[in-house]
């Protein structure tokens, strides 16, 4: 990428991402611990995270658009039974859905579907 | 540093030492191919990785960049994009404000801020002791942010000798990683929160794909804050209701 463009370009989009963590650190202050309003910024927060995570596994779209949404679905559910019965242990359950999810997908790119 | 500091900040960079920094640069392996397939030098796409330290907003600069996007649309994009940061900021807030630092050593410590070390960060800040809580997030993050830059690096060194279904499979692994995170949320008020944005966020998204994901916060948020409190209301009145 050359030259001027890219650097603007860069540093718009530092500048737009890092006005988000400095209102919060300006705002923070004036938020009292255990009150409503900081449980539900907690709650706004998660639903926030776990609706972008939702996006990526149901939908096709972003960088995952070419990988059929079965085979992310089938990835998540092995590794979340994974995580289950391992006594609700992330690692096993990450690296299950991992390796589920690329045996599929190498599968597919071997058989040429 | 006191020694207790000491030992949180190492126990944060051990801590982060495996599945997450792991997971943090594999993902980042596939951003750098993508930034190097989109004609961007290794030190752009790096200073990317540090600059914004968040993978959503950095994929949506890079298709923007390769698209000739102007900057304008660019910084609104990626802003959007990024706009969680705030609320994920606020919600650290009741630990940032016990930690007894100037204001400029709690804005650069704003940059640590990311989904990997914050995830984290919720689930053991309320046992840890106040002084520890802060020196952990930054060995925890400090070290998701050294092997997010390492795995940018290899990404844009490897883009064309990665095979396709590895790389797809790379980008695949982080929202894995964070759908296990999300479902180990323990406390209530999290877990309501969780279940009712995955529910409601592909949805919204179908609606508005522009703020399905704003809406997604205050909606799901909402109501998740809402039904935790009336569950509370209920056990202090003995549970009989």
């Amino acid at each position: 990428m050359t030259e001027p463009f890219g650097w603007a370009a860069l540093g718009a989009a530092v500048a737009a991402t890092y006005v988000w963590r400095m209102a919060g650190i300006l705002v923070a202050s004036r938020i009292k611990p255990d009150s409503n309003l900081a449980r539900w910024i907690t709650a706004v927060a998660y639903a926030v995270l776990a609706g972008l995570i939702a996006r990526m596994m149901i939908l096709p779209e972003g960088a995952l658009a070419s990988a059929p949404v079965a085979d992310k679905l089938a990835g998540l559910a092995l590794g979340f039974t994974a995580y289950f019965v391992s006594g609700r242990s992330v690692p096993v359950g990450t690296a299950t859905a991992f390796v589920i999810f690329t045996i599929i997908t190498v599968a597919r790119s071997m058989v040429g579907s | 540093m006191t020694p207790k500091q000491n030992t949180a900040f190492r126990r944060g960079l051990r801590e982060a030492f495996g599945m997450p920094a792991l997971v943090l640069s594999s993902s980042m392996i596939g951003f750098g191919s993508l930034a190097r397939e989109s004609g961007m030098d290794l030190i752009m796409t790096v200073l990317t990785t540090i600059g914004i330290y968040g993978l959503p907003g950095q994929i949506v600069m890079v298709e923007m960049v390769a698209a000739g996007a102007p900057v304008f649309a660019i910084a609104i994009g990626v802003g959007v994009a990024n706009a969680r940061f705030l609320p994920m900021t606020l919600a650290l807030s009741p630990y940032i404000n016990q930690w007894p630092a100037s204001i400029w050593r709690k804005l650069a410590f704003s940059h640590l801020v990311t989904l990997t070390p914050w995830a984290a960060a919720l689930r053991y800040f309320p046992e840890m002791e106040n002084e520890e809580r802060i020196p952990y997030y930054m060995g925890y993050s400090l070290l998701c942010i050294l092997g997010a830059t390492a795995g940018t690096a290899i990404g844009h060194f490897l883009a064309a000798e990665l095979p396709g279904p590895i790389a797809i499979s790379l980008v695949f692994l982080s929202p894995a990683f964070f759908s296990m995170v999300f479902a180990d949320v323990r406390h209530r008020l999290g877990m309501i929160a969780v279940t009712l944005g995955a529910g409601v966020g592909p949805v919204l998204h179908d609606l508005t794909p522009d703020w399905g994901l704003p809406a997604t916060g205050l909606i799901a948020g909402t109501a998740a804050f809402l039904i935790d409190r009336l569950l509370k209301k209920r056990e202090q009145s003995g549970g009989a209701a």
